[in-house]
């Protein structure tokens, strides 16, 4: 799964560690998140969202849903 | 399962397990030592010694066990495919060493082993696959 968690953490001026310790999570967690290695579950898709004040289609995006889109 | 506590409160409550049982494992160990011949001592000292020795390590145990349940979803799933997939090399391990035994190409080997093998094999599961890009 896409995601824009490193550009809204980077507006923010935050490091991984200190987006971990704001959501307490590891900061490998946030690390794999980020760079779309580990899918979160949607209790921490949310809370990440909800952190940044979005909701979770604009910091998540399906790739599958963007390829059927394209072809439609 | 336990209720997840998030990473900070998780790994707080698994320190305050974790490192007692560690000094009271090392306490214990050179107790046994000082207390313990292997001539003289009656079997039910050196039992009890060695019963009082490997309690610490059981708790160390369940504290990862209850760590594992309380940590964040990323951290459990991670340590828990390299829990599962130590367990399973040092299992294997035992069944082939096992079979050898029965079949009397080798001697014995010695159980007090499998422990450390477990440990070993858990680390390695858990952090192999990092190095080749895959976390969970």
């Amino acid at each position: 799964m896409d995601n824009i968690i490193r550009a809204l953490r980077a507006e923010q001026g935050w490091s991984q560690a200190a987006l971990a310790e704001k959501l307490d999570v590891s900061r490998q967690s946030v690390n794999a998140i980020e760079t779309g290695r580990y899918d979160p579950s949607l209790p921490l898709a949310f809370a990440i969202a909800r952190l940044f004040g979005k909701s979770i289609e604009e910091v998540f995006q399906d790739p599958a849903a963007a390829s059927v889109k394209a072809a439609e | 399962m336990a209720q997840q506590l998030g990473f900070n409160a998780a790994r707080k409550r698994y320190h305050r397990v974790f490192w007692p049982a560690m000094i009271a494992y090392v306490v214990i160990v050179f107790a046994g030592a000082w207390l313990i011949d292997k001539n003289e001592s009656p079997t039910w000292l050196a039992a009890t010694m060695a019963v009082l020795t490997a309690l610490p390590v059981c708790l160390a145990l369940w504290a990862m066990v209850r760590w594992m349940s309380e940590t964040d979803e990323y951290t459990r799933i991670k340590h828990l495919k390299g829990f599962a997939r130590g367990a399973a090399i040092t299992a294997s391990g035992v069944f082939i060493l096992g079979f050898l035994q029965l079949f009397e190409v080798i001697e014995t080997f010695s159980v007090f082993w499998v422990g450390p093998a477990f440990f070993l094999a858990y680390g390695l599961a858990t952090c192999l696959p990092n190095l080749f890009g895959k976390t969970v």
